[in-house]
């Protein structure tokens, strides 16, 4: 009989909570990646703590906040092509951002207007994601589709610890891999589903050995450290690219905020628990050690660079709130391509409604 | 110009929320997306920011209070708006109060230790206050305060009582429901004399009947207890006592008779006590409010009471039950006239004729104010009440 406990997933890690690593390693970025690589995890975070201010103000509508995982995110999406395809759930606004996606179309999707469900035809994103899990069988289809139109794209799906509990992400991976097809499943294991805790929610000792059962790779990488993330997904997609089939990567990660804004995680995790995660392990915390040790990052870069991050939301912010919202009538015209009868009488009884209201 | 920043909808479908703590204070320059203060909602303990900068003309209350969603939150004058950034910069220096940078279960944590978190010094990022932070801050407080001079913590003790005697207590600050309670109590014990007289009632007949119809009405899944039959006999009563169905208007000086008789149960919850209405109890019949008492009851425990359903009063009964002692002296719920309260029913020997026998007997005590209702009256009044629930049949008499 065999055991679990014979599976050794060993958690990758370039960059540990101090900055620190093997220097050989680090030294294969490049000063100018990195900058990068912080640039866009600090301006996630920038955005993030905004918009999270913004919903207190009654400014926009329910959010989900993804501070802490920046690097899981930020990292995953820089190893990609612009056109490579992303699937990404109502927490990877980091991840769509450095995709391409304008952060006005944020706005527009936080604060409900109907065009905010719209991704730019240019962009391969696909739109967000809210059952969870659903996106597993999107990607896998998604790619199918690329690998039989011989295409070179690779899809990556994104979801969390508690996706793996749905069936959809089982039929996935299985279809995924009996038909080798190009498709990252990137599980951002934030360690808890709303308050539901992972080991609660699975009795496997990593996410990353489902992959096993499904005969293909599974990879466990610290979630927290961008560059492990950054050359992890690199491995992947090109793998998936040469045709080697669909691979799991579980990046172990904390959500520092909560599941949404009508949440309150202090009812079911613990306080020292989450400063840990918030001091000691933060992802931008031992990247920005890095680069000010290289010397190409100060305390004066940084301030303008939020400050420029800043003007940017604002402007996106007021670019939006400036946009129509759209009516519900205005709804049905985006579900099919041709309306059915049936969508179309109740788009009149609708507009109906609506005149009333008016009234 | 004047910016009302409204309390939204934070929550998915929020009703209010309390306000905990203000960061600011009138007259503040505010900073946009400066946070301002911390509320409770009946989801999570949340920090709001201003949407705008200027100066602050007006808060929605001391903290403490209770918002509703859609009512000004702060009120800021725009025009001596100092802008995004400039205003931030003043922040750090021109505020009266400093604004501290913490995690919201920081500065719970800091709330229940009784630590003032703007004096604590953060040591994390961009002078964050961290868990530590809080520790090294009570133990530098517990040593000072033991090295200090006895006549220096006398006189100290009044002003810094809650920096002592932390260690050994716990305080709970005093908000919400239980805020609400203890003002209305101070109000009715300090504005009313209040008297209170008592009695025994013999119930067996009462224990008889409600036995038996409890059973009967099991079927239904309605829950008889006695209250249905203290209502019947107190709204009989008050009709012969209209006195007793009144409330003061202070500033007229007068006293108001009700023509309508609702009333008021007082209702035990796990945060503290309400007082849900049965309206028109007179028109009803027992069945009708045994269904209502449990309705209301379920409700107090859900906190799913409406305002109206908690307003409009003119009578009001306590039943301490079973549990709550023989007499009471209860407190009446102002501005009523009076409050009835019954008590546990205990098998007791009493003297009937001239002989001892085992009898049902219950506790009942009535306060009443004292600068309207005398002695005699109030006697006679509980004399009308007592022979109803000892001769329950005589309720028949007035079934339609």
């Amino acid at each position: 009989m065999f055991d679990q406990s014979q599976l050794q997933f060993e958690m990758i890690q370039l960059l540990d909570e101090n900055g620190n690593g093997d220097e050989k390693e680090l030294a294969s970025f490049s000063d100018e990646f990195l900058v990068t690589l912080y640039r866009w995890m600090r301006k996630a975070r920038v955005i993030d703590e905004r918009l999270l201010k913004m919903q207190r103000q009654g400014r926009i509508g329910t959010y989900a906040p993804f501070s802490g995982q920046e690097a899981a995110q930020i990292g995953s999406v820089l190893a990609l092509e612009k056109d490579d395809w992303i699937f990404p759930t109502y927490r990877e606004i980091a991840a769509c951002l450095a995709h391409g996606l304008p952060l006005a179309q944020i706005f527009r999707y936080v604060r409900g207007h109907l065009s905010g469900g719209r991704t730019p035809e240019h962009l391969n994103i696909f739109p967000i994601q809210i059952i969870i899990g659903a996106q597993t069988l999107h990607a896998t289809g998604c790619a199918w589709a690329t690998k039989l139109k011989g295409e070179t794209q690779v899809s990556v799906c994104y979801f969390g610890d508690g996706a793996t509990s749905q069936g959809d992400f089982h039929e996935a991976l299985n279809f995924a891999s009996v038909y080798q097809v190009p498709v990252i499943f990137f599980c951002q294991n934030n360690q808890y589903a709303i308050s539901v805790p992972v080991h609660r929610q699975t009795a496997s000792r990593t996410i990353a050995q489902k992959a096993v059962a499904y005969g293909m790779k599974g990879v466990l990488v610290d979630g927290n450290d961008a560059l492990a993330v950054y050359k992890t997904m690199k491995k992947a997609v090109d793998a998936a690219r040469n045709g080697e089939g669909p691979i799991l990567i579980e990046a172990l990660t904390y959500r520092l905020g909560p599941h949404t804004t009508s949440d309150d995680p202090t009812k079911y995790r613990n306080a020292e628990e989450a400063e840990q995660w918030r001091s000691k392990k933060d992802p931008l915390r031992r990247l920005r050690v890095l680069l000010e040790r290289r010397g190409i990052w100060t305390e004066e870069k940084e301030e303008a660079w939020v400050a420029q991050v800043n003007d940017e939301v604002t402007a996106a912010y007021e670019e939006a709130a400036a946009d129509e919202t759209g009516s519900i009538v205005d709804a049905f015209n985006y579900v099919y391509g041709k309306p059915s009868k049936l969508l179309q009488e109740q788009q009149e009884d609708a507009r109906r409604k609506r005149k009333q209201e008016v009234k | 110009m004047r910016y009302e920043f409204k309390l939204p909808d934070i929550g998915e479908g929020l009703h209010e929320a309390e306000i905990v703590r203000w960061f600011i204070q009138e007259g503040d320059e505010v900073a946009a997306d400066q946070p301002i203060a911390e509320i409770q909602t009946d989801k999570a303990m949340v920090e709001m920011t201003t949407p705008v900068a200027g100066k602050v003309v007006a808060l929605a209350g001391p903290e403490g209070t209770t918002v509703k969603v859609g009512e000004p939150l702060i009120i800021v004058d725009q025009q001596q708006s100092a802008g995004y950034e400039n205003a931030s910069e003043k922040s750090k220096t021109g505020q009266p109060k400093k604004r501290v940078i913490a995690a919201p279960s920081v500065r719970k944590r800091a709330r229940e230790m009784g630590v003032p978190i703007e004096e604590v010094e953060g040591t994390g990022e961009g002078g964050r206050v961290t868990f530590a932070d809080l520790e090294r801050y009570a133990k530098e407080r517990e040593s000072a305060s033991k090295e200090a001079a006895p006549a220096l913590e006398a006189a100290e003790s009044k002003t810094d009582r809650r920096h002592e005697t932390a260690a050994n207590e716990e305080r709970i600050p005093i908000r919400g429901l239980r805020k609400k309670i203890a003002e209305k109590m101070v109000k009715s014990a300090y504005t009313a004399p209040h008297v209170t007289g008592m009695d025994e009632i013999d119930v067996t007949k009462l224990v008889e009947i409600r036995t038996s119809l409890a059973k009967q009405l099991e079927a239904e899944a309605i829950k008889l207890t006695y209250l249905p039959f203290v209502i019947k006999a107190v709204t009989r009563a008050l009709k012969e006592h209209p006195i007793f169905n009144a409330t003061i208007d202070e500033e007229t000086s007068e006293i108001v008779l009700k023509k309508e008789c609702h009333i008021g149960i007082a209702t035990a919850t796990k945060e503290g006590l309400v007082v849900p209405v049965i309206k028109h109890a007179d028109r009803k019949s027992v069945r009708e409010l045994a269904v209502e008492i449990a309705e209301l009851s379920e409700k107090a425990h859900r906190h799913t009471l409406r305002i109206d359903e908690l307003q409009g009063s003119t009578f009001t009964i306590t039943n301490t039950g079973a549990n709550g002692g023989w007499f009471a002296t209860p407190i009446i719920n102002y501005p009523e006239v009076a409050i009835l309260g019954v008590h546990a029913i205990k098998r007791k020997p009493v003297v009937i004729g001239e002989e001892i026998v085992v009898r049902d007997m219950m506790g009942m005590s009535l306060t009443f104010d004292h600068r309207v209702i005398d002695g005699e009256p109030a006697g006679r009044f509980m004399r009308m009440v007592a022979r109803i629930l000892e001769h329950p049949e005589q309720l028949l008499l007035d079934v339609r």
